[in-house]
Parts: structure tokens; sequence; C-alpha cells
């Protein structure tokens, strides 16, 4: 059993000997409630848009004539779309929902500048709306998770400010003084995006930089996005949730801080493949960066499985676990993977494939978005204070989701693996190559109609949620604003 | 860790190295280039655009073309690149950064869905065979191969001809099978399209990709001072810019 | 709005917060790490092309970019031309004509588009003193040896000379071979040439 050494930490409630009291959970969930909530609707609203997207890209691919007439509808526009709203409007207000609401609880305080949280949400999903109309209209940047024109980026990022600012303050106010790994990843991710976000978009949208260092810094831009910040964000979620579920503390902060260092500073490297046409050491840096990042998903996969040692809830006990247990093993899955693509002799052959966007997805969707799924499972019912109505709804949304994520990514992995081999051979014709991608990315694409279904689920049971307890505080509101009518005899 | 402000400066040291590595150390090291003088084409490389192929490219990029199709020759050691007749210079040689200078945006592509197309310029230099496959992508292939892209039909307008009228000069020529009585004109942006793709070409010899020796040895590690200021001198390729044979492998 | 439900049981219990115990990371851990560190160092020395902005994967640095160069040829007539007008046009002039009675000119010149060029290779190489007839007009002049210069300087002014379609000469280039072929068959005679001299030897060697 591992130690708690600090007599602060025995009492949750206790404070450290520090002057302000910590607020009552309620007051604390009253305070997240509007804004949180706008967060994670508008998140679901957008993951329902993206996968909608989606399906029609990857129909696409089956039928070439599909949608092929409208220019709004071709594949290089619904494609990004489709990854636009999945990545800005899902994740990312998803992942902010979810660290303001840890934020908030980790330090006992209420949440602050929840109207300004409230505006800035309001502002990126205006922000998403016009970014995903500019990029079907034929208005992209042209740069892969930055195709959003100038005018949606900069909308977003004004958006981003205000939700910031609220994070920011709530961790400043936090009546614990004691930080949690959570807090610290939180704080990191907050302060990151701003700064890549607008070196991303100016020194590509705004003033370009010339010849390929603008590949070289839009390579840097995704990887920071995808590691440092959906990581830290992500990791957050799983610190903080595995623990609170199986009610047995986190194994190690050390190891936390650890993870935390390492990623930091290693995992934020270049993220540009080897082959790249950059001067050699900007791809040999990246690849550095890669593989050293093993070691925190060692570390998350370590402190993760000492703190469940023997205490791994029952199938059933907490649907939201399964979620964040299935998250974790993606996250473990695809860090190792893209250390492997990162070096020379398996990116030669996983360069340009289908084995670029499925790790992509294992990391994005098998580990960020099943967190955060677990994670609004399990933050709703406490902001809304009811139960979800039918929970076998969670259920039935962890297999179609955890089933899609494996059946789209194990075929494109296997494909594109094949793929590479081929594209290698000069021998092989491009025919032939097309030819023998196309029955994995017929599975693939099964795959992805089971997310599509599985959003459908949790969206109507989200909303199936906050409908009813809606009507129950329109009745009550209603019942205490007329007065009983008095019948006489 | 308990301190906001120790947390606060921990992250930003970190970030700091990130990006001075990876945004500031690269721009300040190879932002500057400018093009050369080719010695073996005397003329300047690369070309900026003209005006077509520019529009065409913004057709490229509003398409998202380069979801499907890569724009980058891979090094020697990197697969079949060059083996597979995408390469443009002599000898095996990559493309390097100094290809994309006059580009806007650079969409070097990340996925080979579809073929390599830096030096499709070089490929293909019928308008007409291009507008076809924009048209539909299938009709230019032989029956028993698949393609898998998308047929570009809004990029074309189907005119319904006047009693009496012939075909536009412009008008595709399409199969039997295509109903008479209309025709298939490709709109400006088509033909823009059709100009940035016949533009595409990477095949001056440069300091940084030399043509290769027909040795498959990798280069010799000696330790040679680079000179004080790395310039983008291009050697005088003149008579012994002969194509390196492909070594039989 | 207040809330005014039963909050069910499993919504109330868990309120405590995450706790974090204080475990050291294992050493197994920090063991692994810095082997990855020192692996990325290897992996940088090998294929990091020490960090030039011009060597490129595969090249494993500058010096490996730099031999496989493709060897440096000089366009002559631009050499040439430079040399020329350094070292030769104060005679020649500029525009090979020369001056009558001084120096002769090169322009049009039957000694200048001789079909070899053995003659005038000597001719730079050692010097020239002399009566000699150029396009029918005699000058009687002493020429300076010019063979400070080396083989590709020599080759290429006399392959502008003999090149210069303005000036009316067209003759084939000159190579640093032909020019090293002379020097060697010259070496130990010191004394400038005579016109007569030359005249003696075939046009071609």
């Amino acid at each position: 059993m591992s130690e708690i050494s600090s007599p602060s930490q025995l009492n949750p409630g206790g404070g450290g000997g520090q002057a302000d009291a910590p607020e009552p959970v309620l007051e604390i969930e009253a305070s997240c409630r509007a804004p949180v909530l706008l967060l994670f609707v508008s998140a679901l609203v957008w993951l329902l848009v993206g996968s909608v997207f989606g399906m029609i890209a990857a129909i696409k691919f089956h039928g070439t004539n599909f949608l092929a007439d409208c220019s709004w509808l071709t594949y290089g526009r619904v494609h990004p779309a489709h990854l636009n709203a999945l990545v800005y409007g899902f994740a990312a207000q998803a992942g902010l929902g979810v660290a303001l609401w840890m934020v908030a609880h980790l330090g006992r305080t209420r949440l602050a500048f929840a109207p300004a949280i409230i505006v800035g949400a309001k502002l990126w999903n205006l922000g998403v709306a016009l970014g995903i109309l500019g990029i079907l209209y034929g208005e992209s940047t042209g740069y892969e998770w930055l195709e959003m024109p100038r005018y949606a980026s900069a909308t977003l990022f004004c958006g981003y400010t205000l939700i910031a600012l609220g994070g920011l303050v709530t961790l400043h106010k936090r009546r614990e003084r004691q930080l949690y790994i959570s807090q610290i990843f939180v704080l990191a991710a907050l302060f990151w995006f701003p700064w890549i976000y607008s070196t991303a978009s100016l020194l590509l949208v705004v003033k370009p930089v010339r010849g390929a260092l603008q590949a070289g810094l839009d390579y840097w831009y995704a990887n920071n996005l995808m590691n440092i910040w959906f990581g830290f964000i992500g990791l957050a979620a799983a610190f903080y949730f595995i623990p609170k579920i199986v009610k047995r503390p986190l194994y190690s902060q050390y190891i936390g801080i650890f993870i935390f260092a390492t990623l930091a500073f290693f995992g934020s490297w270049g993220g540009i493949p080897e082959g790249t046409p950059l001067p050699a050491w900007m791809s040999a840096m990246s690849t550095m960066g890669a593989v050293v990042m093993v070691v925190p998903i060692l570390g998350v996969a370590y402190n993760v499985l000492r703190t469940l040692m023997c205490a791994l809830p029952k199938w059933g006990e907490s649907r939201s676990f399964s979620f964040f247990h299935f998250g974790v093993k993606c996250y473990v899955l695809a860090g190792l993977a893209g250390a492997l693509m990162a070096t020379i002799r398996f990116g030669k052959i996983t360069n340009f494939t289908w084995f670029v966007p499925a790790h992509t997805q294992l990391f994005l969707y098998g580990f960020f978005a099943m967190t955060m799924f677990g994670a609004i499972y399990y933050i709703v019912p406490r902001l809304v204070g009811a139960e979800f109505l039918k929970p076998g709804l969670i259920t039935l949304h962890l297999f179609l989701a955890g089933g899609g994520i494996l059946l789209y990514v194990a075929p494109l992995a296997i494909g594109g693996v094949k793929q590479g081999m081929m594209l290698n051979d000069p021998t092989k014709s491009f025919s032939e190559i097309t030819a023998s991608s196309l029955m994995f990315l017929r599975i693939s694409t099964m795959g992805d109609a089971l997310m599509v279904l599985g959003h459908l689920v949790m969206f109507l049971n989200v909303a199936g949620l906050l409908v009813s307890v809606g009507r129950k505080c329109a009745t009550a509101a209603w019942v205490g604003h007329t007065k009983p009518v008095e019948v006489t005899p | 860790m308990n301190s906001g402000p120790l947390l606060f400066l921990g992250t930003f040291f970190a970030l700091a190295v990130s990006w001075l590595g990876f945004a500031l150390a690269p721009q300040l090291q190879i932002g500057d280039q400018n093009a050369v003088m080719a010695e073996d084409s005397g003329q300047y490389y690369p070309a900026m655009r003209a005006g077509m192929a520019r529009q065409g490219e913004q057709v490229y990029r509003a398409n998202g073309c380069y979801y499907c199709h890569s724009q980058q020759v891979r090094p020697r050691g990197f697969g079949g690149d060059v083996e597979r007749g995408w390469g443009g210079r002599s000898g095996r040689v990559q493309s390097v950064d100094q290809d994309y200078l006059y580009d806007l945006p650079v969409m070097l592509g990340d996925q080979r869905v579809g073929p390599d197309l830096a030096n499709y310029g070089l490929r293909q230099n019928n308008e007409t065979n291009i507008l076809l496959h924009l048209y539909d992508p299938q009709s230019t292939m032989p029956k028993s191969e698949k393609s898998v892209m998308p047929p570009y039909r809004f990029l074309f307008e189907i005119r319904k001809l006047k009693f009496g009228e012939t075909n536009s000069e412009d008008a595709l020529k399409l199969s039997d099978k295509f109903p008479a009585g209309y025709e298939v004109v490709p709109t400006e942006n088509a033909h823009a399209l059709a100009a940035y793709l016949m533009s595409l070409h990477s095949d001056s010899i440069l300091f940084e990709a030399p043509p290769r020796k027909t040795t498959n040895a990798p280069p010799v590690k000696t330790t040679k001072a680079p000179p004080a200021q790395a310039t983008n001198v291009v050697p005088a390729a003149g008579g012994t810019n002969k194509p390196a044979t492909p070594s039989a492998k | 709005m207040s809330l005014e439900t039963n909050k069910p049981a499993s919504l109330t219990m868990d309120d405590a917060e995450p706790q974090a115990g204080w475990s050291p990371t294992p050493i197994l851990l920090i063991g692994v790490f810095a082997l990855l560190v020192f692996w990325g160092f290897v992996y940088l020395e090998n294929h990091g092309g020490g960090f030039s902005g011009q060597v490129y994967s595969p090249y494993v640095n500058y010096a490996a970019l730099d031999a496989d160069q493709p060897p440096h040829v000089v366009d002559p007539k631009v050499m040439g031309a430079k040399i020329f007008s350094g070292s030769c046009a104060a005679c020649h002039q500029a525009n090979g004509m020369g001056l009558p009675g001084q120096f002769p000119p090169l322009a049009g010149s039957d000694w200048v588009n001789a079909k070899g060029p053995s003659r005038i290779i000597r001719a730079v190489l050692n010097g020239l003193t002399g009566p000699i007839k150029v396009k029918g007009q005699d000058f009687s002049n002493t020429m300076v040896p010019w063979n400070a210069m080396n083989d590709e300087q020599i080759a290429a002014v006399l392959t502008f000379v003999r090149s210069n379609k303005d000036w009316g000469n067209d003759a084939p280039a000159v190579t640093p071979e032909q020019v090293k072929a002379i020097r060697d068959k010259i070496k130990g005679h010191d004394a400038a040439f005579t016109p007569d001299e030359l005249l003696k030897l075939p046009e071609t060697e």
C-alpha cells in the first residue's frame, strides 16, 4: 500500500491549515453547472456533427461518386471539417469542461469567472462553426490541424482566453493549497495552448515562414496539441477519476511529476517524421523526443497499475471506469506506436500510409475521447443532481465506441503497414496498392459507423437526462410560484 | 510542487525549449533562403509560379488535394520513390527545403492514397489528360485498375448546346456514353489547377541535393569543418551532370 | 434554480477528492529514461546531420555532403574574359585589335586561329620576342611570359580568345591538358620563343 505522509491528505476537507475553509461541494457544483454543461453539450453536438462528416468522408472511398458533385462535400473539404469538428469542437471543449470541473473540485473552491467562461464557450463555438463553414466553402488555410480560416481562429483564440482565465483564477484561488498532479497537468495545458496556437497561426497564416519550414511548424503544432495539450488533460482526468472511482489513492505523486516533466520536455519536440524535406537535425530531434516519450508512457502505465492493484472494480460497478481503463490502455499503445513510427526503420514503412491516421485516432479517440466520455458520464449526474435514466445506454455506448475504435484502428494499422511495404517496392504498381487497401478501408468504415452510433447513444442519453432534469426544475419552479387554489366547498 | 509560480516557470521553461528549438532555431538557420541560380539550367530555382499556376495552387489548397497526395520525394534509403518514377533530379535525390520556397501554402501532404505529385509536371504536360482525369479519374485508367480519387465534376460546366451549335474549343472529349447535345467545359479553376499540376517539378541540382554518385555506399563520414558562412553556393554542374545510372537492385 | 432532489446515495458518497501517495519514482524507470536519452544522443550523432541547415537525410554531416558534390567545372569563357581584361588587354587592347606598329591584333589573326594551339601556348608560357607578321602587318616587340598562370587559367584565356566570335575568331577551345603537355615539353627552355622558331613547329602536336 502506498504511504500517505502528509496529514493534510488524511482529511479531504482539512485544507492543510490554510485560512479559508473549503467550499461545500454543493456550492462548487452549482458554480460549475452552467459553464461545464454548456461546454459538454456543445462538445457532444460537435461530436455528432464531426462523426457525420467522418462517415461521409469514409463512404467516399467505397463509392467515389457519393456526393461528389457538391463542391462543399468533396473529400478534401469534408475530411478536414470532420477533423476540426472532432478536435476543436468536441475534444477541446470536453477537455476544457473536465479540466475546469477538476480544478474547481481539487481546489475546493467555486469555479471563478463563470459568466466569462460561458461567453468564452459561446465564442469558441462560434469560432468552430465559422471555421467549419469556411473549410467547406473552400477557405481552408492548407495547413493540417490549422485549416480554419483566420477569422475563425481569431474567434477561437478569444474564446479560449476567457475560458483559460477562469481556470487559472480558480487555480489561483484554491483553498486546498496542496497541488494534486491533475492540477499540475491542467495548469500547464492551459498555458500551452495559446502559445502553440498563436505561434502556429502567426507564422503560418498571418506571416508565413518560407519553404518547408511551414511544414515543420505544422508538425510541431500538431505534435504539441496532441501529446501535450490533449495528453495532459487526458492524463489529468485519468489520474483524477481512476483513484476517485476505485477509492484508493493514486500510487505516487512523484511518478506523476516525473511523467509531467519528461512529457513536457521531450514530448514537445517537433513531431517531424524522418525523410521530411527539412534539415536532418529537425527530424532526428523529433525522433529522439518521441522515443524518450516512451518513459512517461511507461510511467503512466505503472502509476495506474499500482493504483489499481487488487482493486479493479467489478464489471458494471462503475461504468465510467471502463472508459478510463480503455483510455489508458490506448494511451500506452498509441505512445509506443508513435515511438516506433518516429524511427527510420519503421517510419519508412509507415510514413504516408493509413498507419498515420490509425495512430492519430488511437490517441485522439481511443485515449482522449474515451477518457472524456468517462469523465462526462461521471460529472454530469453530479452537476444536475440526478442519475442517468437509462444507465444501460452507457454500457451500450462503451461497446459501440470501444468496438468501433478497435474496428477502425486495427485494419488501418495493418493495412497501412502492408501499404507501406508495397509503396517501398517499386515493382508494385500504384493500383495494386490501392486494391490491397480496400478491404481494410471497408472494415474501418464499419468501425466508423459503430462510433457514430455510439455518439448518438451518448448524446440521447445526456440530452435525455438534461431534459428530464430541466422538466423537474420547471415543474418545481412552477409549483413554487403558483399558489394552490383554495377550493371552497 | 505546490507553488503556482514555480509550476508556471517549469512549464514555461519546457515550452520555451521546444519553441526555441523547433520554431525559432529553424527560422534563424534557414528562414531567409532565396532562389539560387542553378548552373544546370542557368535559371533561378525555384521559379515563381505564373498567374494561372498560382491560382491553381489555391484551388489545390481549397479542395484539400494534399489529404491524399504528397509532394515530397523521400531520401535514399527511404523506400523507392525515385525508382517508382516520382523523382525529378538525376541520381535519386530527395526533396529539400529549397524546393518549396515559393509555395504558399506548402502542402507536403502526409498520405499517399494517391501518387506523389512533387514532379508531376515532369511526367504529365498534357492539359487535356489532366482535365479528363479531374473530371472522371476512373475513366483515364485501365478497366482493371481501381481509382479511389473522387471526380471533380464541379470544376467543370455542363453546357447544353443550342441548336446547331458546335462544341467549344475547350470542351472535353468524353466517351460516346455522354449524352449528345451537351458539352463539358472546364471552368477557370479547372484550367488553373491543371496549370498548377503541370508546374510541379523539383528537379534542379542543388548543394543540399547533389546528384548521387553511382555507388550505393553511404557517404563517407569525414571530419571537415563546414565553411564559416553556409551559403547557397551552387557548384557549376556543367558537363558532368550526367544522369546517374540506377544501380541494379 | 435550486435542485430540490433526493440525491441518490451514490452521488453523495464520492465527495472525497482523490489523494496521492508519495512513493518514489522507481529506479528502473529512471534507468530506462537514462538509457533512452543516451540512445537519443547516439541517434542524433548518427542522423542529426551535425545540426547543419544544409545537411538532409541521409547525409551524416556536412563533410559527407561536401564530398558528394559534383566536381567543380569552370566556364572557361567567363574566366578567360576576366583574365584577358586583367592581363592581356593592356597590350592587345580590350577589343583585341592591338596597336598598329606596337602590339599585334588577336582579332581575326591567323596565329590565333591556327588549327592547333601549340604555338600560342608556347608564346603565352615563355613569351615572344622578335619580328612577327600578323594579318599582313609587321610587329617587332617582346611579349612577357605568363607561365605564372596555371594550366586552367591559360586554357581559359586562350579559349576565350580563340572562340570569340565578336572578334571574328572561330577556333576550337584549348584544354588545360593541352597546356600542361606543352609546359612539360618545353621544360628547361626558359628563354622567350621567336616567331621563326614557332613557325618551324607543326600547327598541331
